[in-house]
């Protein structure tokens, strides 16, 4: 990181890295989402892309049912495999996450979601919900942060059509979220919506406060996201399974990566 | 001295089950927070205490394929001691000791991460963690936020089978090195030329609880051998010590018991997550 980038994570929370995706491994992400996405669910399944719709019950989300839209859902896509693992070391945005957690680190978890029309992601987290989890920490210069997210978009957004969202600063509040559930407001003095081009990415410590504002398009919102944690943390449930063949195919780091490093690796 | 009333702090969220439940006193609150330990008298009744020693012998002598024997100088480490069964599977539900890692660690996301049973012969060798920020092992860390609710990492109960006293086989810590901002500088020196190294004295029975992060170790026994148990307790996302995953046989012992299914679960880190519920536990 350069000493601006330091500076503004440090400050901000979260930090925007324009073309972390070629464009043509995003084309070919897309290409992959649009051919699954023109097969009912038990077909992709057998693909290895298993949605799990947010209007399901099951699934822990509280968006209601509405045959009039499509349904939003996100999946592992891990468990698809193909271009999706060319992120797991991305070499744009790995570095940062190494020189945020500081210590031998796992991917724990990567999903695709996608955001139709109408629909957002509410105001969540801050640092004074002290979710064990999630810390923002600093010692001696250096980061020592737990659980850090990248959202890469897999399309343009603008604000309109449903961007991320942060409270810059609020990875450091120490007062509850007023805005805990809210729908993001752009126009509010303290958020700040993050519009992206597709391949552009937006690395974040889980503690900021953060969602998406309204999609107000037609357009659906393609977004991965990727989480990191030190090793001694356990994986997102099978948000790591991987696809058949994986081992022999990974690079050495993607494979430690997926597997975590010896957890208490200083005993 | 303020009872130990169960008081709720109103800062539980949506994400986080049990929390904001105090069950501490506010005096036990305050020592553990400044010393980074506290001392459960009489944890175990003398029978009890006779029944953990006899099980620790016996499984070093056979022991089963679930627990592991390390032999390291004068001490006898025996990993996952929890499959033993009896009082050493029964003593990490005992409330004096859940209930405080429930408050130190994250409500009732709490799992056991290890457990140990040590028999030490005098002679045995131990060294000074490092503590505090300068600790390499970043799962140690000692949090302590707001309204003093704590988010701590790795946690200890250790547990004395025999009454050390006086420097003879004594449990000692640096008090307060759990906040230590720059490393301790007494590693290459005996533990008995360490100038801010206390002892603990603790009768057979009594455990103290004390946060991994604090500059701790164990002096030598002198004459007879002492035994004791421990119990590293997280939080529920963090994974268990390598030897020590629940096997089959103690997750099917333990089903009916509601406690100890949430201690030895597969880590998580809401139960509600519908990824993990996936996973066959």
């Amino acid at each position: 990181m350069t000493p601006e980038e330091r500076y503004l994570f440090d400050l901000q929370g979260f930090l925007f890295i324009p073309d972390a995706i070629p464009q043509d491994l995003v084309q070919q992400m897309n290409d992959d989402i649009d051919k699954l996405e023109s097969l009912n669910d038990a077909a992709a399944a057998k693909l290895g892309f298993d949605r799990k719709y947010h209007d399901d019950k099951k699934s822990g989300w509280v968006e209601e049912c509405d045959p009039s839209r499509p349904r939003d859902y996100d999946c592992n896509v891990l468990r698809r495999g193909g271009p999706f693992e060319a992120l797991i070391d991305c070499t744009r945005t790995l570095p940062y996450i190494d020189e945020m957690i500081t210590e031998p680190l796992r991917l724990d978890g990567y999903m695709f979601m996608t955001r139709n029309q109408g629909r957002h992601t509410n105001l969540h987290h801050g640092y004074a919900e002290l979710l064990s989890y999630s810390e923002f920490a600093i010692d001696e210069g250096e980061f020592k942060c737990v659980s850090v997210k990248v959202a890469y978009a897999l399309r343009d957004v603008s604000i309109e059509e449903g961007s991320f969202a942060v409270i810059p600063g609020s990875h450091k509040s120490n007062f509850d979220n007023p805005f805990g559930g809210a729908i993001p407001d752009e126009n509010h003095p303290l958020i700040e919506a993050c519009p992206c081009k597709a391949g552009d990415a937006v690395i974040f410590s889980e503690d900021l406060t953060h969602g998406a504002t309204i999609n107000q398009s037609k357009k659906a919102r393609r977004t991965l996201f990727i989480s990191y944690a030190p090793a001694f943390q356990t994986p997102w449930g099978t948000l790591v399974n991987t696809a058949d063949g994986f081992e022999e195919r990974a690079t050495p780091r993607q494979l430690e990566l997926i597997k975590g490093p010896s957890p208490f690796a200083i005993a | 001295m303020e009872t130990k009333a169960k008081r709720k702090v109103e800062r539980t969220h949506k994400l986080q089950t049990g929390t904001g439940e105090r069950h501490l006193s506010d005096e036990e609150r305050h020592f553990f927070d400044v010393r980074g330990y506290l001392v459960i008298d009489n944890f175990l009744k003398p029978d009890q205490v006779n029944e953990a020693r006899e099980a620790l012998q016996n499984t070093a002598e056979n022991p089963p394929p679930s627990i592991m024997v390390d032999k390291k100088d004068s001490e006898l480490e025996l990993l996952n001691i929890v499959e033993n069964g009896g009082i050493i599977e029964d003593a990490i539900t005992f409330t004096r000791l859940l209930r405080a890692m429930e408050e130190i660690i994250w409500g009732s996301q709490v799992r056991l991460v290890a457990s140990r049973g040590l028999i030490r012969e005098p002679g045995s060798i131990g060294a000074l963690t490092q503590g505090g920020k300068a600790d390499p092992r970043r799962y140690t860390r000692y949090r302590c936020f707001l309204e003093g609710e704590f988010r701590c990492l790795m946690t200890t109960c250790l547990i004395a089978l025999n009454d050390c006293a006086n420097g003879n086989g004594t449990f000692c810590m640096i008090p307060a090195s759990h906040k230590s901002n720059f490393p301790h500088p007494y590693s290459d020196i005996p533990l008995e030329a360490v100038p801010a190294l206390k002892d603990i004295t603790l009768k057979a029975g009594d455990a103290i609880i004390f946060s991994e992060n604090l500059s701790h170790a164990m002096k030598s026994p002198i004459k007879e051998k002492h035994l004791w148990l421990s119990y590293q307790y997280g939080p529920s996302y963090m994974l268990s010590w390598p030897g020590c995953e629940a096997s089959k046989e103690l997750r099917t012992r333990t089903a009916d018991s509601e406690i100890k299914t949430r201690l030895l679960k597969t880590p998580y880190y809401h139960p509600w997550d519908h990824y993990y519920k996936d996973i066959v536990d």
